[in-house]
């Protein structure tokens, strides 16, 4: 997994908990990396798993809403690093269609050894458009925070409705309806 | 935990996140220059291909030129190599044409004559095409009988018709002048290839050719030219394309009817470049009408009324012609004509002997033959225009068989005066050596048609030779006479030595203007003596030498007695 989500991930812990929160994961569950992560390495994704776990334990908080608030502060920094994938486009579901025909095709070059989650358009009207996430990682509530955001960055009010696909959580399908 | 412990240690993994950053940092600088490096390689490669492309590029283009080029040298070479024999061929029916013949001989060289013509006509037409293409055709204007042409045509023409039993039938005004200025072969290719059409598509019908003068606001004159079939006709809306190039009017007739589509489209062009224009109309059942329209100007005065016809060159040259030509029956062509008119000249076979002759005699006027061994005509016309004392202002006049308009060009560059394009016909040849006659003597030359006084055969000769012009004849009568006994007396003097080539020389000599004083049998027989002489059949030769003398001394009184007459003209 992408370093950038470690960092951020910590961040987030450190803004809302403060960094004692972040030393307690990596004293609690004591991570092969030693908790040591720059944005640009690779580090394995169990270590993420394990600190979602302990906090989620820790704080009595549902994983998924977890992962939905990080999917909020991720888009910020998404939003302010990478703008002119934004710019690109005027519309979320524009921006959407965008991540896996072209955003992910450009991470791709820069990180070949990136696993990229898949972003596969359905159905696409003027109003509702109809997505299948696939990732073996199975953070489609992270999706979920990262889908609300987009709605709101591009001004948009819409219903996201989320549906598993498969049993093991890897598919998901998002339907997002503009109002 | 202490705050200042916690700080420890957060800065603790800040710094090794730090390292771990600037490892990988790094790692990816080298992979950057690796791919940098790589990059510049496969520039350099790219570069070095297209510089290899635009070099195979470069060649190629060259080579596509000096093929195109090479294209185009090669159709004026053959045209030059087809026309140089077809020369002969005119040229010799021409001379033939001078001998007595029967009604059914004459009419044989008249066909030969014809085919001759329509053949040079084809390779024209060869040419004509890459020349259109290329934009290069210029006009070729020269006076001409538009009836005599236009009948010419038609008797080739007629043979064709009877296939199909088609009749052809020509009307020309009589407000259409006899001689006409425009380019004849121009002409004659866009009607030969509109009747050829009509007679192709038109079956057990009529072929109307008519020709009428219009006169536009200006007072200028045009001959419009109508052919007018009785054929099948063309569908209305395949008739606007029809002049287009590559257009038949579809694939059926040209299976049957075979053609390379470009027939029309050379008239089109071709009439346009004689500031005219071409249309057609047709009822698809009942016939097409092909008109055009030709600028022409008319020449006043009739044939053989002109005094060009009738003069007498050594008086009005006043010097010698120097004829530079390689090709023996070119030569043979044009020096027998210039016998007949008795003009003086001197004969060189190359381009050096030209220079040479030229810093000996100075010349009124010089035939130039292009091609040529040693040194060519271009390098000789050059070397006289610059070097040449005598005849650095002599008007040179370039036999060529080229119409290439390139070759026309570099001759002219070269420093010749104009042109004389082979083949000529006696009285093209005549007029270019008028063209550089001072007329001294105009008065002299009124045609006399006194025929009572003459008996037939002194009249044919008359009429043959010398356009009637009883001074004309008078002289060259006269010079016979004098030039006669002298010229037996050397005769008998080389046999007894047995100098039979000098002999043979003689009777070249002899040959024309025996003929011109009416003595055909004997021209025939000097003729007859010269070729056995030639191929060595000497004993052969004598025999017919002893017929000669007693003929000729027998034959003598009459050419007197003609003397007389034009003395007492």
């Amino acid at each position: 997994m992408k370093g950038i989500v470690f960092t951020e991930f910590f961040q987030f812990i450190e803004d809302n908990f403060g960094y004692e929160m972040v030393d307690e994961l990596i004293e609690e569950t004591q991570p092969a990396s030693g908790g040591i992560y720059t944005a640009v390495g690779s580090y394995p994704f169990n270590e993420l798993v394990s600190y979602l776990t302990y906090f989620c334990k820790k704080k009595e908080m549902d994983p998924a809403l977890a992962l939905r608030l990080f999917g909020h502060h991720l888009f910020n920094v998404f939003s302010k690093n990478y703008q002119q994938f934004f710019k690109a486009q005027n519309g979320s579901f524009g921006f959407l269609a965008s991540i896996d025909n072209h955003i992910h095709v450009e991470v791709a070059k820069l990180y070949p050894d990136a696993e990229l989650p898949k972003f596969n358009i359905i159905s696409q009207t003027e109003t509702e458009m109809v997505m299948h996430y696939t990732s073996e990682r199975k953070l489609h509530a992270l999706a979920h925070g990262l889908i609300e955001k987009t709605l709101e960055h591009y001004h948009q009010k819409g219903e996201i409705n989320t549906q598993v696909l498969g049993e093991d959580g890897s598919q998901v399908q998002f339907k997002i309806t503009l109002k | 935990m202490s705050n200042a412990e916690l700080l420890k240690k957060r800065i603790e993994r800040e710094r090794l996140a730090r390292k771990q950053a600037e490892e990988i940092l790094e790692k990816k600088s080298l992979e950057l220059y690796a791919a940098n490096e790589k990059l510049q390689l496969l520039n350099l490669e790219l570069e070095k291909a297209v510089e290899k492309r635009t070099a195979e590029l470069k060649s190629a283009k060259i080579a596509a030129e000096k093929a195109q080029l090479a294209e185009k040298e090669f159709l004026a070479k053959m045209s030059h190599e087809i026309r140089t024999p077809l020369n002969a061929v005119v040229g010799m029916a021409n001379l033939l044409h001078t001998t007595s013949l029967n009604d059914i001989q004459e009419e044989y060289v008249d066909d030969i004559k014809y085919a001759a013509d329509v053949l040079m006509g084809l390779i024209s037409d060869v040419l004509d095409i890459s020349k259109i293409e290329a934009g290069e055709l210029a006009l070729n204007e020269s006076e001409f009988d538009l009836r005599e042409s236009l009948n010419a045509l038609v008797r080739t023409l007629d043979y064709k018709a009877r296939e199909n039993d088609n009749e052809l039938v020509v009307f020309i005004d009589h407000q259409v002048p006899e001689l006409i200025l425009a380019d004849k072969n121009v002409i004659n290719q866009i009607l030969l290839n509109l009747i050829g059409n009509a007679l192709k598509f038109t079956t057990k019908g009529t072929i109307s050719i008519n020709v009428n003068v219009l006169i536009d606001g200006e007072g200028n004159s045009q001959l419009q030219f109508e052919i007018i079939d009785t054929g099948k006709g063309i569908e209305p809306e395949k008739l606007a394309s029809i002049f287009e190039k590559y257009q038949q009017e579809n694939k059926a007739i040209k299976v049957e009817y075979g053609g390379t589509g470009l027939g029309l489209s050379i008239c089109k062009e071709l009439v346009q470049l004689h500031g005219g224009k071409i249309w057609a109309e047709s009822k698809v059942g009942e016939g097409s009408t092909f008109s055009f329209t030709v600028k022409v100007a008319p020449i006043m005065g009739n044939k053989g009324e002109g005094n060009e016809e009738v003069v007498d060159y050594n008086n009005q040259l006043g010097g010698k012609i120097l004829v530079v030509e390689d090709s023996y029956l070119n030569l043979k062509y044009l020096l027998t004509l210039l016998n007949s008119w008795e003009v003086d000249y001197d004969v060189a076979y190359d381009g050096e002997e030209a220079v040479k002759l030229c810093a000996k005699e100075q010349y009124q006027l010089i035939f130039m033959d292009m091609q040529m061994p040693k040194m060519n005509g271009y390098d000789a016309t050059k070397n006289i225009r610059n070097f040449s004392v005598l005849n650095s202002e002599t008007p040179i006049v370039a036999l060529t068989a080229s119409a290439l308009l390139e070759d026309q060009r570099a001759a002219e560059y070269a420093g010749v005066n104009s042109h004389l394009i082979k083949p000529f016909s006696p009285g093209q040849l005549k007029r270019v050596i008028s063209q550089y006659a001072n007329y001294q003597d105009k008065d002299n030359k009124k045609k006399t048609s006194k025929q009572g006084k003459f008996n037939d055969e002194e009249w044919q000769v008359l009429s043959e030779y010398f356009d009637g012009d009883t001074e004309h004849a008078r002289i060259v009568v006269e010079s016979f006479m004098s030039s006669n006994k002298e010229n037996m007396k050397l005769m008998a003097d080389y046999l007894d030595n047995n100098e039979f080539d000098s002999v043979t020389a003689l009777m070249h000599k002899c040959k024309p203007s025996l003929a011109m004083v009416g003595l055909r049998e004997l021209s025939n027989l000097a003729a007859e003596i010269e070729s056995l002489l030639k191929s060595n059949k000497n004993n052969k030769a004598i025999e017919l030498i002893d017929d000669f003398l007693p003929k000729l001394n027998k034959d003598l009184p009459r050419v007197e007695q003609f003397y007389q007459k034009l003395k007492n003209e």
